[in-house]
């Protein structure tokens, strides 16, 4: 078996879209084409339990006249299906009031950057589900071995995707991706560890580690010690780094910090762009060419994403920019991460541990992230599936899990030392944004009251 | 506390919407619909005809059982900023969810493709995907029983939201920011976003059992933020509306009193920038409906899922305090908490005729007097627990999701004693009033919670005072439902909800509904979230290691 049947082939969004564009009657017309298929194992409590596959193909439509538009999206791919969305598309428009922000459509053909983001072994729908069984079988065997209770999850996404205006712009993309995450519990339910990976290549998702990983977290948790809340130095895996690294990434709005309505706002207009608002260690970019984090080379507008640096030796370089405010701002339209880089030390996180020999809390990963204080970018959450004390580099003993509340912010201006980046996963949000992060030293980051949760 | 007292105070105006403004909210948030509109949208005969095909098809390679839901989902919406509308869209997606039992395991695939070769081509390889994956099973599954039924449902609502044109939706949402815009106040800034949306889920189901159930459900979300700056002073404040989604049609749109609201949180807004700034400590809290609803949700709806309790969610949702030896044997509460589970509740996003496992729903009681009775149960669930049937939590947020537990709606019943909102708060000597639902953030196991509101207000000696800033209170689930004193009666009693309570891998968005009257806790810890940060607690703006 191959790439499953039902997804649209290059050449099919290519006739596919124009189909669509050809239906229009308005002054200008723009079309999203979106052909997925998403094939997942799930397991808990040592067996599988539910899995499944999903395929579909969505065309998005959006038609304009003047500053009125309206969009439809549809997946009933006929042409009779096809010419009343575009139709319905156009109607809308009519009855729109005029949007004083609506763009034309790019008339150019940006210079896209050469796609990297697909694995052909990985779009075979057979040898996908072949590996997801294999690396379910092998977490169960080591959780049964050690007596632990596992629950897991994976998942392979093969999409091809196009974008056609009517000024003559097509671009096309594919992309694969693989996530895998398992947890592992004690038999009691008194220890839990856990461990996520995610890769464009199944063959790169060294699930093995991450199995071994998440047991040894589970075991080494057992017994925690309560520890009075407050602020404590703390080292972040590169996971838990990337759950709050993407908040602040999500908080880089032009229009927001220019408007006076986000953290990054300063008075009268002003922003926080070139101010050594975080430690001059920290640099953060996105480089959908990065070998280790291939991305996508053109965003919903079809703005073409680019090697961008968002903060460099810890000052703010650009914000994202739409091509409306770009426009009204005089400034370069700047599309939102592509990827999320953040530059490292020498040292993989394993030997940074062994010789820079941090000391503080050690957090594995975080839950149930939220804003509190957009003034502020104040955050809370908690810590979840391994929290340790560790001295000399050496874990000690385990932690009760802590709520804290902090901000993205102040953990990247106390920042004191990094390992180097390696490629990894947040436990919740940008899931298809791959990610190269290190683990982070911060000099404070603050518990607020103790969870007893597992 | 006579409120109408402090209406005279100096937040006259405020206050309006303490009081008048507070009944309109909940008249509209709990109104009765006659059903006027009861055509039911129903898929072409062929197609229904298919459908029995296939699950013959997925009999004959040997599936156990075999259930197809046929779905179109519907989706209209209207964004606006400011005074202009920045988007309208109208999305409708169609396919089949074929889910089988093969070997004791489940297996799934959906299709776009409605026909007979590609729903063939998805039976076999969801027959295939259950016999191969049977090997990681330690046991067999297996369902409850259900009776066969053959029957139809539709969400009762007066005004079809997509009939309303996008013109006057438009200009409902224009028309409403027009007021907000001149009652900004001098010197300031004022931002607003609002959303309209309908959704509308066609769904037949067919399963092996020989049930065939059509039903239409309509959903309606708006949403209205405001946001105030002072720019000289580079500060902002935010106030949402209160209105949340419903499962009713456009009258409980045009039925809201926005008109009054959105002139009283410009006002509260601003207040929100010069506020006091709580002090932090132990106050009694009086939480109202638009507030409690999700702090209901939170701590009561998801440890009470049995998917939870049994392990099923431990790699990303989480599980539950509460364990399978509690279920009938745990004091959750006081006396005061009394909560149903409810798929049948009027106006709630959760209310369908039947479950994604074709069992018709019901109301029953999770809590009655603070003991813990009973969880939310699927056919395969139930089972788990040898209980004799389903509650009928089952749901797939479309048809290319596979069907598990879901949160039905999940309310707390209100007093059946006369208990007006003075009456709450009369003997308050420290408490704090808080409305509306900002910031939440509860733990894997749903111990420890966090909340913000969108506006709080003082009281102090039985009376609604200033208005507060920077309030968050954190409790432990159980103790905080001990410390639950009193509810209002029905008088209080609202319907909150969201459309997107996140469970499952991959993530999948359930919409529910949580009532509720206002109600007063003793006895909670209050932080203040301007002094909780590494560098606010130190007041360090500079590294400095040896401080920590």
């Amino acid at each position: 078996m191959a790439i499953n049947k039902d997804i649209l082939t290059a050449l099919e969004l290519d006739i596919l879209s124009k189909k669509v564009v050809g239906f229009s009657k308005a002054e200008w017309c723009e079309v999203n084409i979106d052909s997925s298929h998403s094939a997942n194992l799930r397991y808990a409590a040592n067996m599988v339990t539910t899995s499944g596959s999903s395929v579909d193909t969505t065309v998005h439509i959006t038609s304009a006249n003047g500053k009125k538009s309206g969009s439809v999206s549809t997946n009933d791919l006929s042409d009779d299906g096809l010419n009343r969305a575009v139709k319905r598309s156009e109607e809308i428009a009519g009855l729109a009031p005029d949007n004083e922000e609506l763009m034309p459509p790019l008339s150019e053909k940006p210079k896209y950057l050469r796609s990297a983001q697909f694995d052909e072994a990985s779009a075979d729908t057979a040898y996908a589900a072949s590996e997801r069984a294999k690396v379910a079988d092998k977490a169960i065997k080591e959780a049964k071995a050690r007596e632990f209770v596992t629950a897991g999850f994976l998942e392979t996404i093969v999409s091809r995707f196009a974008l056609r205006n009517s000024k003559g712009l097509f671009v096309n993309d594919q992309k694969t991706r693989t996530t895998f995450s398992t947890t592992m519990r004690n038999e009691d339910g008194s220890s839990s560890g856990w461990n996520k990976r995610a890769s464009q290549a199944i063959a790169r998702l060294d699930a093995d580690r991450a199995i071994g990983h998440a047991a040894d977290k589970c075991a080494a948790w057992a017994s925690p010690k309560e520890m009075d809340p407050g602020v404590y130095k703390t080292i972040l895996e590169p996971s838990a780094a990337a759950d709050l690294i993407q908040q602040f990434l999500w908080s880089l709005g032009a229009r927001e910090a220019e408007e006076g309505r986000s953290a990054f706002s300063r008075a009268n207009g002003g922003t926080a762009m070139g101010e050594q608002l975080l430690n001059e260690k920290v640099n953060l970019s996105s480089n959908p060419n990065h070998p280790l984090v291939s991305a996508g080379i053109y965003d919903q507008s079809g703005l073409a994403t680019e090697q961008i640096d968002w903060v460099k030796d810890g000052k703010i370089m650009n914000f994202e920019r739409n091509r409306y405010w770009a426009q009204k701002s005089g400034k370069k339209a700047v599309p939102g991460p592509s990827n999320m880089i953040m530059e490292g030390g020498a040292q993989l996180p394993e030997d940074f541990m062994a010789t820079a020999k941090p000391e503080g809390l050690l957090i594995t990963s975080f839950w149930y992230i939220r804003d509190v204080d957009n003034q502020s970018l104040l955050k809370t959450g908690l810590t979840r599936d391994g929290l340790f004390w560790v001295e000399n580099g050496e874990i000690k003993h385990g932690v009760v899990n802590f709520r804290w509340n902090e901000s993205p912010i102040a953990v990247l201006k106390n920042v004191t030392d990094m390992s180097k980046a390696v490629v990894t996963a947040p436990r919740d949000g940008w899931d298809g944004i791959p990610m190269l992060i290190p683990m982070l030293v911060v000099s404070g980051f603050n518990y607020s009251s103790l969870s007893d949760a597992v | 506390m006579d409120r109408r007292i402090f209406l005279k105070g100096a937040l006259a105006s405020s206050a309006l919407a303490l009081t008048g403004l507070d009944l309109k909210i909940a008249r509209a948030a709990r109104m009765n619909a006659s059903p006027l509109d009861t055509n039911l949208s129903k898929p072409p005969q062929t197609e229904q005809l298919l459908i029995d095909q296939l699950i013959n098809y997925a009999r004959s390679l040997g599936a156990s059982y075999c259930d197809i839901r046929l779905v179109r989902y519907l989706s209209q919406s209207v964004s606006a900023r400011d005074n202009i509308i920045t988007g309208i869209s109208d999305s409708e997606s169609y396919g089949i969810g074929i889910r089988v039992i093969k070997d004791g395991t489940w297996g799934f695939t959906a299709t776009r493709n409605v026909n007979e070769t590609s729903g063939k081509r998805a039976v076999d390889e969801a027959v295939q995907m259950a016999s191969a994956n049977a090997k990681l099973r330690t046991e067999p599954l297996d369902l409850v029983p259900v009776d066969k039924v053959i029957g139809e449902w539709k969400t009762p609502i007066k005004k079809n939201p997509f009939e309303v044109s996008f013109k006057d939706r438009a200009d409902f949402l224009l028309n409403m920011h027009a007021i907000a815009l001149r009652a900004k106040p001098a010197g300031k800034k004022i931002f607003l976003h609002s959303n309209l949306t309908a959704v509308r889920e066609e769904k037949y189901f067919a399963s092996s059992d020989g049930s065939k159930i059509w039903q239409e459900i309509t959903r309606i979300d708006p949403s209205t933020r405001i946001t105030i700056s002072d720019p000289a002073k580079n500060e902002f404040a935010s106030r949402a509306l209160f209105v949340l989604p419903q499962g009713r049609g456009m009258e409980y749109v045009e039925q809201y009193p926005y008109k009054d609201e959105i002139a009283v949180a410009v006002e509260e807004a601003t207040e929100k920038l010069t506020a006091e700034s709580v002090k932090p400590g132990k106050y009694d809290l009086i939480l109202h409906p638009t507030h409690l609803w999700l702090t209901i949700h939170e701590s009561i709806g998801h440890p009470t899922e049995l998917d939870r309790i049994l392990g099923y969610e431990a790699n990303f949702a989480g599980t539950s305090f509460v364990r399978k030896k509690d279920i009938g044997a745990m004091t959750y509460g006081s006396d005061a908490l009394n909560i149903v589970a409810d798929r049948t509740q009027e106006g709630g996003l959760a209310t369908c005729g039947y479950d994604d496992d074709g069992v018709p729903c019901e109301e029953y009681k999770l809590i009655e007097k603070g003991e813990l009775l009973d969880t939310q149960t699927t056919r395969e669930q139930a089972k788990m627990i040898d209980e004799k049937k389903s509650h009928g939590q089952s749901y797939a947020q479309g048809w290319w999701s596979v069907p598990f537990q879901r949160m039905p709606n999940v309310s707390l019943k209100p007093n059946e004693k006369k208990m007006s909102f003075d009456d709450l708060i009369k003997d308050v000597s420290k408490g704090i009033f808080i409305k509306g639902n900002s910031s939440y953030s509860i733990d894997q196991q749903r111990y420890n919670f966090q909340f913000t509101g969108q506006v709080a207000y003082e009281i102090k000696d039985g009376k609604v005072g200033h208005m507060l800033r920077d309030v968050a209170y954190q409790a432990i689930t159980q103790k905080f439902w001990k410390n639950l004193e009193e509810v209002c009666d029905k008088s209080e009693y609202m319907l909150g909800g969201a459309m997107n309570d996140g469970k499952g891998e991959p993530m999948q968005s359930n919409p529910l509904s949580h009532g509720c009257p206002t109600a007063r806790f003793s006895n909670i810890q209050v932080i203040n979230t301007k002094s909780q940060s590494a560098n606010a607690k130190s007041g360090m703006m500079e590294y400095d290691e040896d401080k920590f």
